[in-house]
């Protein structure tokens, strides 16, 4: 990670690696993402019908030196049969950490204390409504159960939503943005001819841009199985360290 | 006028140098090679409402964009259809062209379209409909306008004159630039059993404004011009004799299927690079 941390001039010398770009962007599930793609375009890895990802053949010694693609790794080989994209997503996750440690330390991402406190800002803001609303219903005739479940709905959405959100600093949000930007060839190369790109390039542009840009050509079978699912840490992407609204995956431990 | 023709063919001597045609696949490849002179845009391929960010932001860098067109049949019977004509004007102005380029051929006839571009028949006759044509797109057109000599596995019957002479005589007549493409010529030569360095003499090199180079194989014992495999020797050979006689303002690679990966497409640009330098060896009296 090259990261320079003077105010102004920051943005012209971040160079992420695709494990951190990919945490930066949607957290743990598109840092292990992005380590299958470039994984299966290695040729270590295959992914089939139903999600399913086996090994394919063992790494030349010294080739892997990512810890997250040695946990993928080891989750296949340690399974008997195809393993799940969740069930590799939740095995790995520990070995994100590191990569979600250096974003914070370079104040990429909310530390956990930022999180904390500002979803409680946030939690606040929204009890605030709820109570807004409230009042006003009491003040025009009375307080009915509907009242209650449509002032919680109304309120508990857009709370929870943005308290998920809630990741990157604008710092982050800012870089993030400028790898977008700077890629747009590479996003461009991704789309059309991902089989050209070598796997750096192509883990990179699935941390940067999501799997979705393999949907619809030669590597659809891997950007649809890599797609993050609603509701699970995927979906609030902070992992289950840090995010706070996603209420644990499960599969951490 | 004169002046004014001199000042734009200094200004695109200054501008180009080697080049490549831009496809979506090749983006990441053209973004990281270094010293890209220009490239070749085709109009058909562009939405106006959806151009690719990696163009604009080439075009933002100050990199030289050609717009190369292909479907507005110079060659036909008929008059250019205008909105194509249009669409290549408002292309090229987006992306800040300096030069729009179209093929000495004719892809469609009464409504029916070839898919293909087609050889005109090199007579007198066509000669004269052809330059109205493309008189009446250079009044359209506010850019200058090259044309290319295409590849071609069939040939009308009756030719009154040979390619270069037929293409030397339209350029001058309506006063547009030369497009080379040493590949279609080396295609044509071999697979009619002409030379083509007898035939680069009768081109007018002094209205070239850029050159294509691209790959083929042969089927069949016919070449066959496809874009889609590494540029061979005999169209390099071609390209350092060209370069022996005269230095071209641009040259550059096209490349439309069967892509390669990025190493092998620098491996064609550094074959195409080093032709160059071998025949600008030659034309200087230096050995390479």
């Amino acid at each position: 990670m090259v990261i320079d941390g003077r105010a102004g001039d920051f943005l012209s010398s971040v160079e992420l690696s695709p494990p951190e770009a990919a945490y930066l962007a949607e957290g743990a599930p598109r840092a292990i993402g992005a380590t299958l793609a470039g994984l299966a375009h290695m040729g270590l890895i295959e992914f089939r019908t139903e999600d399913k990802v086996v090994p394919l053949k063992p790494a030349p010694a010294g080739i892997l030196k990512d810890p997250i693609q040695q946990a993928v790794i080891e989750c296949l080989s340690q399974s008997k049969g195809p393993s799940s994209v969740q069930d590799i997503r939740q095995y790995a996750e520990p070995a994100t950490e590191p990569v979600r440690d250096a974003l914070r330390a370079s104040g990429l991402l909310l530390d956990e204390r930022a999180l904390w406190t500002g979803g409680l800002a946030i939690a606040s803001a929204g009890l605030a409504v709820f109570s807004g609303i409230l009042l006003l219903a009491a003040a025009n005739g009375g307080v009915t159960a509907n009242t209650v479940f449509c002032g919680l709905f109304i309120t508990s959405i857009p709370t929870l939503i943005l308290i998920g959100r809630r990741r990157r600093t604008r710092r982050g949000s800012a870089v993030l943005t400028q790898l977008q930007d700077d890629h747009v060839a590479l996003k461009e190369s991704a789309e059309h001819a991902p089989v050209l790109l070598s796997p750096t390039d192509l883990s990179r542009a699935v941390a940067i841009y999501g799997s979705t840009i393999l949907e619809g050509g030669p590597l659809d079978l891997v950007g649809k199985a890599l797609k993050p699912e609603r509701g699970s840490c995927g979906a609030c992407g902070g992992g289950c360290g840090g995010c706070g609204g996603c209420g644990g995956c499960g599969g951490c431990a | 006028m004169r002046r004014v023709r001199r000042v734009w063919r200094v200004r695109l001597m200054k501008m180009l140098g080697l080049g490549i045609g831009w496809r979506p696949e090749l983006a990441l490849a053209i973004e990281r090679r270094e010293g890209l002179g220009f490239v070749e845009v085709t109009a058909e391929n562009i939405r106006l409402d959806d151009i690719p960010a990696p163009l604009t932001q080439m075009v933002a860098r100050g990199v030289p964009v050609i717009v190369h067109g292909l479907s507005l049949s110079l060659g036909g019977a008929d008059r250019p259809d205008r909105k194509r004509l249009d669409h290549l004007a408002r292309v090229a102005e987006r992306l800040g062209a300096s030069l729009v380029s179209e093929h000495l051929a004719f892809v469609r006839a009464e409504g029916l379209e070839a898919g293909h571009l087609l050889p005109v028949p090199r007579t007198r006759e066509a000669l004269e409909v052809i330059v109205d044509n493309v008189a009446w797109a250079r009044r359209m057109l506010p850019f200058p306008l090259a044309l290319e000599n295409i590849a071609t596995l069939a040939e009308w019957p009756g030719a009154e004159m040979d390619e270069a002479s037929f293409l030397a005589e339209l350029l001058e007549r309506t006063d547009t630039r030369l497009l080379f493409d040493v590949s279609n010529m080396y295609a044509n030569a071999r697979n009619s059993g002409w030379d083509p360095v007898v035939a680069l003499d009768r081109l007018p090199l002094g209205r070239l404004a850029y050159v294509h180079v691209a790959g083929g194989t042969v089927r069949d014992d016919l070449y066959h011009d496809t874009h889609a495999h590494p540029v061979g020797a005999g169209p390099l050979a071609l390209l350092e004799e060209l370069c022996s006689r005269t230095a071209p303002p641009g040259v550059m690679l096209e490349r439309d299927d069967d892509f390669p990966r990025e190493s092998e497409l620098e491996a064609e640009l550094d074959a195409i690079r080093t032709a160059i330098a071998r025949g600008a060896a030659r034309r200087t009296g230096k050995t390479s």
